[in-house]
């Protein structure tokens, strides 16, 4: 693992990130700012598939830092509540391949997404 | 055998510090909020862990299972339902870990209104305890409460 300096500058520094990518992220979610009338409007499948081809990397990214300052932010808690050289081990461990695993499917969630077909709409 | 289950069950066994996260006899809150904010940030903090765990696994339905299936997730979210009720609490951990997460930046990062040093008299009182500091808790606070309402006012009522 990296220095436990460097791991806690960049919880600052994802943190800071995060603080301006969850705004807009809510803001795409106000009615209003968008000629809307409604939450559930902005989250109906073709608004949110013309989100995820024009802000793909901008999602990914909230994806991701997300990921590091949450992943993070729950290994210091568990190092802090128990110590020993196993557990460390076991807790960066895990730290580290929660976060490949879930990068991995929000990747999987931009990249992979089709777009909503009509018959579907219409079924659904 | 039995020695090593013996070291497992030893070693398995938390530190007796660790009831300070959670015993409210212990966590001396009481005129205190900046041992409130702090708590409220890990519980928060938690919170929103798994709520970004969860939510990666939700926003994954339309690659996964397609439109139709991310529709009946939408649905869950039209009127009061469990779902859009732990949806909302769960914004109200991410908003207070933000607004809170700000706070800790300007004070810890960049140490806005951490004040000169001085000399310790009595009556002992930590600067995060008074003046800007203690402001800025409330500040943060008040803030958490007021967009935690409107964002409830989005979700619910449009």
């Amino acid at each position: 693992m990296a220095r436990s300096s460097y791991l806690q500058l960049m919880q600052y520094v994802t943190g800071a990130l995060l603080v301006l990518l969850v705004s807009w992220h809510l803001a795409t979610r106000i009615p209003w700012l968008r000629g809307m009338e409604s939450f559930v409007e902005t989250i109906l499948p073709e608004v949110v598939y013309r989100e995820i081809e024009s802000f793909g990397l901008l999602l990914l990214l909230l994806a991701y830092t997300s990921l590091l300052h949450g992943v993070n932010g729950l290994r210091i808690i568990l190092l802090e509540i128990h110590h020993g050289e196993i557990w460390d081990r076991l807790v960066n461990l895990s730290a580290v391949i929660v976060f490949i695993v879930f990068a991995a499917i929000a990747t999987h969630s931009v990249l992979g997404v089709e777009p909503p077909t009509i018959e579907g709409l219409i079924s659904g | 055998m039995g020695k090593s289950v013996r070291d497992l069950v030893k070693y398995l066994d938390l530190r007796p510090g660790w009831r300070a996260f959670i015993d409210p006899f212990i966590l001396k809150l009481w005129n205190n909020p900046e041992r409130v904010a702090f708590h409220m940030h890990r519980i928060t903090g938690v919170i929103t862990a798994f709520f970004i765990f969860i939510h990666i696994i939700t926003t994954n339905v339309p690659a996964r299972a397609g439109w139709e299936a991310y529709l009946e997730e939408v649905r869950n979210l039209e009127a009061i339902t469990p779902t859009s009720v732990l949806f909302y609490l769960a914004m109200g951990a991410v908003l207070f870990h933000g607004i809170n997460g700000v706070r800790l930046i300007l004070v810890e990062a960049l140490a806005w209104g951490i004040g000169r040093p001085e000399k310790p008299k009595p009556p002992y009182i930590a600067p995060s305890l008074r003046g800007r500091q203690r402001a800025l808790i409330h500040v943060t606070f008040a803030l958490w409460i007021i967009l935690w309402l409107a964002l409830g006012y989005v979700m619910f009522l449009t």
